[in-house]
């Protein structure tokens, strides 16, 4: 009888507290502040992406508070994790975020499965979206219609451009004739990267010689090297999307003797890589938008990863992405001279030469994709990442 | 208003996968650790009907439902005939929702592989959802108070005693496999028709364990208990946003608190009843009719 006394009001305190956090949502909208949404993985092994970008934004809406804020108001960054469940939570989310915190856009989301479920929401209550990391195509267009989605954007590189520079860049620049690819299967950012590379590298004349693939919670993946071995690779596509299966499997590589040249897509790139494989991941090449440690933002990771030394999270390249995607907005408010959602979205559209984070971006009125980014090429040399090259795609 | 009408939905297309669930697993005894597996078939198929062939919403997810029902009888025939029971058939539905989800991220054509289908429209409204919910919770509640339902119970609680009573315990598991995958075909179908995008994603181990969590925790020989719990599960990450990067952790502890005060579920084999409201009517009016007495003799 104690206990279930004890239990009921346990349980009574618990909801009491959150209603009460949850009203506070809907009673917030006051018009002095610009609120600005962000959802992602806050929470699990995936959080380095999203929490190290949450911090730099919000690093960067203090600095623009101290300069005075947008249109004479202060700005604030309202985020939620979905963790637990990307493909439900970030419908919640999100519709929280538009209908009770009243953000003016949401921005900064670093992936492809947890934007595509709000692209009607966004559409409908006309609030701007714009992505960080969501690579898909299908995120900014309608596959059906061949339309772009109204109030969806992007700031980053799609998965046709990257799954074709590596396949290019395999073919061409380190004249690789056999590739074998290793995918993350049901992972669309993975199985986009590695759909891509696959036509443009057989177009090219290449071979393919063995496809394989893997789930989200393996973390053995000597079978699938020896037989790639065995078909005769000398390269393996690791369409990966998170740092840690790329490590594995370099290092399981290099148990088993075999000599691949890895080719990794941005999804992995994290400096954490480094400390998993440095040694092993010896003739490797990761495609990504920007190089993590570019002179041009040594300043800005050293006082993020000053600043937020205790969290244990250090500034990656979805930072600088999620920056980019932040900025854009900041741009478009600017340019609008307005906090109404069609006013952004048109001056979102029309972007051009916006001073991002990474760099200007112009966005494609036609696909709501950037024009022209850059493709940095980086190759593991002495357990540090070093340039390889950089280039414009035609 | 659309935040509360998103999270009902949700709530709904739960309180649907899970009383089908609570048939198979509380009332008769069948593990299934991979339930989810039937809403992927669900809405997948009732998106395919309604975006490549055509068929109208409401069919489309009713014969989602049914496809959802072919798919338990492909699986559930060889394994319950073989007398798979208990923890095997979780591991052969465990197996099955990893199959589904595969080989859907590997069929490109028509279901669009591990990215999966968008643009698909809003078309679960809110008050529909409800009534469909209402409607199902109903006809369960009814098959479990009927013969066959108490079949269920006889063949969870001793199967060879119901066996020598009668009754035939493979038609009897088959039945009640065959009732929760049109339940979860039919969640699945209401839920992909409100969250406009279906990827095998959308129905992950997470989704499997929450509902068999929701039958475990609302009590498993009741139906009003795994629907609340069903509730509670999609409302309690909601509530529990204020706590930010904690809220897991917290939700995570809410599972142990409710199993170590509640070994039985939070209603055991118990069902929220509404008979208390007649009972208190009664007292009432015979406390006035008492005092009137007595105010009358004064």
């Amino acid at each position: 009888m104690k206990h279930r006394k004890l239990f009921a009001l346990l349980l009574t305190v618990v909801l009491s507290v959150g209603a009460v956090f949850t009203g506070c949502g809907s009673g917030s909208g006051q018009s002095d502040t610009i609120k600005v949404g962000f959802y992602g993985t806050l929470a699990g092994s995936g959080a380095y992406v999203d929490t190290a970008a949450k911090m730099a934004i919000e690093d960067y809406i203090e600095q623009i508070n101290a300069n005075g804020g947008w249109l004479g108001k202060q700005v604030q960054l309202v985020s939620y994790d979905v963790s637990k469940d990307p493909a439900t939570e970030s419908v919640t989310a999100a519709t929280r975020l538009i209908e009770q915190d009243k953000v003016i856009g949401i921005v900064g989301i670093s992936g492809t499965a947890s934007t595509l479920p709000i692209i009607s929401l966004c559409n409908e209550t006309q609030t701007p979206c714009i992505a960080s990391a969501a690579t898909n195509t299908k995120v900014t267009m309608n596959e059906d219609t061949g339309e772009v989605y109204p109030y969806l954007f992007r700031v980053c590189f799609i998965d046709p451009y990257q799954g074709t520079a590596l396949a290019d860049f395999a073919y061409n620049d380190l004249d690789i004739q056999k590739v074998a690819t290793l995918t993350r299967v049901n992972n669309a950012y993975a199985m986009g990267i590695q759909e891509y590379f696959k036509e443009q590298y057989t177009a090219l004349g290449g071979k393919i010689v063995k496809e394989l693939g893997y789930q989200e919670t393996e973390v053995e993946f000597r079978a699938q090297l020896t037989a790639a071995a065995d078909a005769g690779a000398t390269a393996i596509l690791v369409a990966a999307s998170e740092y840690k299966d790329a490590g594995l499997i370099a290092n399981q590589a290099a148990d088993l003797g075999l000599e691949f040249t890895f080719l990794l897509p941005d999804g992995v790139y994290a400096s954490e890589l480094l400390n998993v494989a440095g040694d092993t991941l010896g003739s490797s090449y990761i495609s990504v938008g920007a190089d993590e440690n570019d002179p041009a933002f040594a300043d800005f990771k050293s006082s993020f990863d000053e600043k937020h030394k205790d969290s244990g999270y250090t500034a990656n390249i979805y930072t600088y992405y999620a920056l980019d995607s932040f900025m854009l907005l900041e741009y478009a408010v600017k340019t609008a001279d307005s906090l109404d959602g069609p006013a952004i979205r048109d001056a979102l559209e029309n972007a051009k030469d916006a001073p991002c984070f990474t760099e200007a971006i112009t966005i494609d009125p036609e696909t709501h994709n950037p024009l022209n980014k850059s493709i940095t090429v980086l190759t593991v040399k002495d357990g540090a990442y070093s340039v390889y090259k950089t280039y414009k795609p035609e | 208003m659309l935040y509360i009408f998103s999270i009902i939905v949700f709530v709904c297309v739960h309180g649907i996968a899970v009383s089908g669930l609570s048939l198979l697993t509380g009332y008769t005894g069948i593990f299934s650790i991979g339930h989810a597996g039937f809403m992927a078939v669900g809405g997948y198929a009732a998106v395919v009907l309604y975006k490549n062939l055509g068929v109208p919403f409401l069919l489309a997810v009713v014969l989602g439902g049914f496809i959802a029902v072919i798919v338990s009888v492909i699986l559930g025939y060889p394994a319950l005939r073989n007398k798979l029971e208990g923890d095997a058939f979780g591991i052969v539905m465990l197996g099955f929702v990893t199959v589904v989800r595969v080989a859907i991220s590997n069929i490109k054509p028509v279901l669009g592989g591990a990215i999966g289908i968008t643009g698909i429209p809003r078309l679960s409204s809110v008050w529909l959802v409800i009534l469909i919910t209402a409607i199902m919770v109903y006809c369960m509640r009814n098959f479990i108070k009927s013969d066959y339902g108490k079949n269920c119970m006889a063949v969870q609680q001793q199967e060879s005693a119901a066996e020598m009573v009668g009754v035939n315990p493979l038609r009897t598991k088959l039945r009640a496999l065959m009732i929760s995958a049109f339940y979860g075909g039919v969640a699945g179908g209401l839920f992909v028709f409100y969250a406009t995008f279906v990827s095998p994603m959308s129905f992950a181990e997470a989704k499997s364990n929450d509902l068999l969590a929701a039958v475990v925790l609302g009590g498993m020989c009741s139906l009003s208990g795994p629907l609340m719990a069903a509730g509670i599960l999609v409302i309690l990450p909601e509530i529990l946003r204020f706590l930010a990067v904690w809220r897991l952790v917290f939700y995570g502890l809410a599972f142990i608190l409710i199993m170590l005060f509640r070994p039985d579920g939070l209603f055991g084999y118990r069902e929220i009843s509404f008979k208390w409201v007649g009972r208190l009517y009664h007292k009432i009016k015979a406390g006035i009719g008492e005092r009137q007495k007595r105010t009358g003799r004064g």
